[in-house]
């Protein structure tokens, strides 16, 4: 796990070292073992090292082949490279030292651009092939690793962190007023090219790019895509799914032990950091160092199973107590911007910012269960897609079924009733009953709260001058649920959930490794039947009951979760910085962005109690911060 | 010519997208729209007819209204959204239901629509009956369920 930067001068001028190193200073963070430049005529790479696989000097770059034809600069790891290293020895490749990059290296070389159709991993990678004169550019299956691209008249850059291009070009640190609409709108970030630079580019997942260093052109393609049938025909025609579901994830977390340093995991006392944990000592044999963030605030408190977990696996536990009163908060948060590289969607990645900051000095790989709530389920709203798909069926048992799920959310999660959908409820109980229900007091109260906050959230300026069309690429597949999973792991929710994971790792040269996305387990996910998913009152049926014996009964049949929870309402009303979080609010009021009177409206309403308005306040917040950083920002532009 | 209703209740480009489809000679349509927004679709939109509802949001329980409506015939009523799901719609369905539109039709911000016809009050009757008995029956099962497996 590391750190890449890459220049391209379009116009032949002689790269020299001083532009490249400053791209590599500004990531200095992802890898604090080593560094390294290397430039060749037009063209410059660099890379910062954090030492995980092959812990010598072999194993710094920029990389040669042994030919000297190829040169790399590499941030993941390929969780295969022992078994694709055997492949390319049997087919005549020589190795001069044990790390994985050089696997990339030979493996290219073989088999050429479809290589990375063969890594099992997490990667964004640059290949100069000095005898062709290309770059050969290319980032993961679903954006484990982040890559930035800049793409100018005169040159062409890249780097694991918009930070890096900035270091060099300072000239683009410019604002990108569709991102800032689309932050405060709906749509989550990281879903396609566009970052919080209005010229810097997100290179996107599964995608490889030929650079031809003679043209001065670009060819772009993707690598990977969603097939369900091919997935269905592979993983899951003829086999048990329990069962393959359980020897795919065992691998998955086998693979990604591979390291010369000490492997700790990230436990949040949920179902799937605990399967993880229980996996690792339990089949592996390894006693975990796991890390756990405990708040004081009753509902964000998960130690009860925190400690469960950690008994039942006899581990070496770390808590972590990431309360704001020993530490600025609104310094915390500048901090987790810079290393974002823009605004963030939500105050829980302060816990995981914490986490990880408590993990440096301890290990320097974690395993994550990042990826499993949106592959299998975990959030109580799919069962909204669970009953369309049940209700697709238009029979008398499929509506029985339907009802048995109602009566379940009404039971178990009242307030989530309002997340079912109208058509189904209509379809399932006739236009008279669902109005009786929802007429219920349990239900009023709800819908009181969604009606009366209604205030414009931008002002007029902002969206003359803003494209709001958001492409929604469809993805259909079998189902609804199976349908809005895939869109959430691979375009709407894991994207940006893992752009955090990697901000937040990296911060503190921890490497992040997340083996529910192992390529193999998400395949397998998106062909599953939804009904291995939600079954009655479980969420992850499947993860429940193949990893039944590796995780306590009470963590296994729990059935609410948190994650990284934190009380970031209550930070608002209480904590020692209040005031100068509500001046950074308000200050925010100035920019002709959201109108001042709709922040005075959520900011009062949340203070007084009268509702809790922490998510839109934290985001008006986070945005001022990060605007403070930039050149400038025109709307106009 | 055939009398369409639409609820103002998604984003621009979906009511666009929406009236392009719905606007013809052989149509005539009208909207209920939120009070602040009614002019700017008026300049919009001038073959449309836009009734202002006086409020922010859709009232099922809004008599006058109701009652207003009542005096025309609508073959389709459209309820637009901006996402493709239609989560908390109710109150704009409901009062959808309350109106003489023959059809109703949930259109999602990618044109796909769903309909809904309104039943017959025996029909309804019915649902309610069914829905009511076989709801209640599962609560019980399930609460029963889970007491044995705590004391369990």
């Amino acid at each position: 796990m590391c750190g890449i930067a890459g220049l391209v001068y379009k116009n032949y001028k002689t790269a020299e070292v001083g532009p490249i190193k400053k791209m590599t200073d500004a990531i200095m963070h992802r890898g604090p073992d080593g560094e390294g430049q290397y430039t060749n005529g037009n063209v410059a790479l660099g890379h910062r090292r954090l030492s995980i696989i092959d812990l010598s000097d072999n194993g710094s770059q920029p990389m040669h082949s042994h030919d000297g034809r190829y040169v790399i600069v590499f941030n993941g790891e390929i969780f295969n490279y022992i078994e694709l290293k055997e492949e390319l020895k049997a087919a005549g490749a020589s190795f001069c030292n044990n790390t994985d990059t050089e696997v990339i290296i030979e493996a290219y070389r073989l088999w050429g651009d479809d290589c990375v159709k063969r890594f099992n991993g997490m990667w964004a990678f640059c290949i100069y092939d000095t005898a062709e004169s290309t770059l050969f550019i290319s980032r993961d299956r679903f954006g484990v690793k982040p890559l930035y691209i800049l793409n100018r008249d005169d040159l062409f850059a890249f780097s694991s962190e918009a930070k890096g291009i900035l270091a060099a070009f300072p000239e683009e640190n410019i604002p990108d007023a569709n991102m800032i609409y689309r932050f405060l709108n709906v749509a989550n970030e990281d879903r396609d090219t566009t970052s919080y630079y209005k010229n810097i580019k997100i290179f996107m997942r599964s995608r490889c790019m030929k650079y031809d260093l003679k043209t001065n052109t670009i060819t772009e393609w993707q690598f990977w895509d969603v097939n369900e049938k091919e997935f269905y025909d592979k993983w899951i025609a003829g086999n048990d799914p329990v069962e393959t579901f359980r020897s795919l994830f065992e691998d998955a977390v086998k693979v990604r032990l591979r390291a010369d340093v000490e492997v700790g995991a990230c436990l949040s006392g949920g179902l799937d950091s605990s399967a993880i944990v229980g996996i690792c000592t339990q089949k592996y044999g390894i006693k975990m160092h796991t890390f756990s963030s405990i708040y004081s605030d009753k509902n964000c408190n998960e130690k009860k199973y925190i400690d469960l977990v950690n008994k039942y696996n006899n581990t070496k536990p770390h808590l972590i107590y990431p309360e704001p009163e020993k530490s600025s908060l609104i310094e915390a948060f500048k901090k987790i911007i810079y290393h974002h590289d823009g605004p963030n969607m939500g105050a829980s990645l302060y816990s995981q910012y914490s986490v990880m900051q408590g993990i440096q000095g301890h290990v320097k790989v974690v395993l994550d269960g990042q990826g499993a709530d949106e592959l299998f389920a975990g959030y109580i709203p799919y069962y909204a897609n669970r009953l369309s798909d049940i209700m697709g069926n238009n029979s008398l048992f499929s509506r029985f079924k339907g009802i048995r799920l109602v009566a379940i959310l009404i039971e178990e999660w009242p307030s989530m009733f309002n997340s079912l959908k109208s058509n189904d409820l209509l379809n399932l109980f006739g236009i008279n009953y669902y109005k009786k229900i929802k007429e219920s007091d349990k239900f009023k109260n709800r819908d009181i709260i969604c009606n009366e906050g209604t205030k414009p959230m931008f002002t007029k300026e902002l969206l003359d001058n803003v494209d709001k069309t958001i492409e929604y690429s469809e993805m259909n597949i079998s189902g609804e649920l199976n349908t809005r999973l895939c869109k959430d792991i691979y375009r709407d929710s894991i994207p940006s959930l893992l752009h955090n994971e990697d901000s937040n790792s990296m911060a503190f040269s921890i490497e992040s490794r997340t083996p529910f996305l192992d390529y193999r387990i998400v395949e397998f996910g998106i062909a599953l039947d939804g009904k291995y998913k939600i079954r009655n009152e479980w969420t992850k049926w499947i993860i429940r009951k193949s990893c039944l014996d590796y995780i306590p009964k009470e963590v296994a049949l729990r059935r609410n979760k948190m994650g990284f929870p934190a009380p970031f309402s209550r930070w608002l009303r209480e904590c020692n910085e209040k005031d100068e979080m509500k001046d950074i609010i308000y200050s925010f009021g100035e920019r002709g962005i959201v109108p001042k009177d709709t922040i005075d409206y959520y900011y009062k309403q949340h203070i007084n109690n009268n509702a809790d308005r922490n998510v839109i306040l934290y985001k008006f917040l986070v945005l001022e911060l990060w605007l403070r950083t930039c050149n400038k920002f025109d709307l106009g532009s | 010519m055939e009398n369409i209703l639409v609820f103002r209740t998604a984003l621009p480009d979906v009511m666009d997208m929406l009236f392009k489809q719905t606007l013809s000679n052989d149509t005539h349509v009208e909207c209920l729209i939120q009070h602040a927004s009614i002019e700017e679709y008026k300049s919009k939109y001038p073959e449309v007819k836009f009734t202002d509802i006086q409020k922010t949001a859709f009232d099922p329980d809004d008599k006058e209204l109701i009652k207003r409506l009542n005096q025309s015939r609508y073959s389709k009523a459209y309820i637009p959204s901006s996402s493709p799901y239609f989560t908390n719609f109710d109150n704009v369905i409901f009062l959808a239901y309350s109106l003489n539109a023959e059809e109703i039709l949930l259109y999602n911000c990618y044109g796909k629509m769903q309909s809904f016809r309104k039943k017959s009050a025996l029909a309804d009757t019915f649902d309610f009956i069914f829905t009511s008995c076989v709801l209640s029956i599962y609560k019980i099962f399930y609460r029963a369920k889970c007491l044995f497996a705590k004391e369990g």
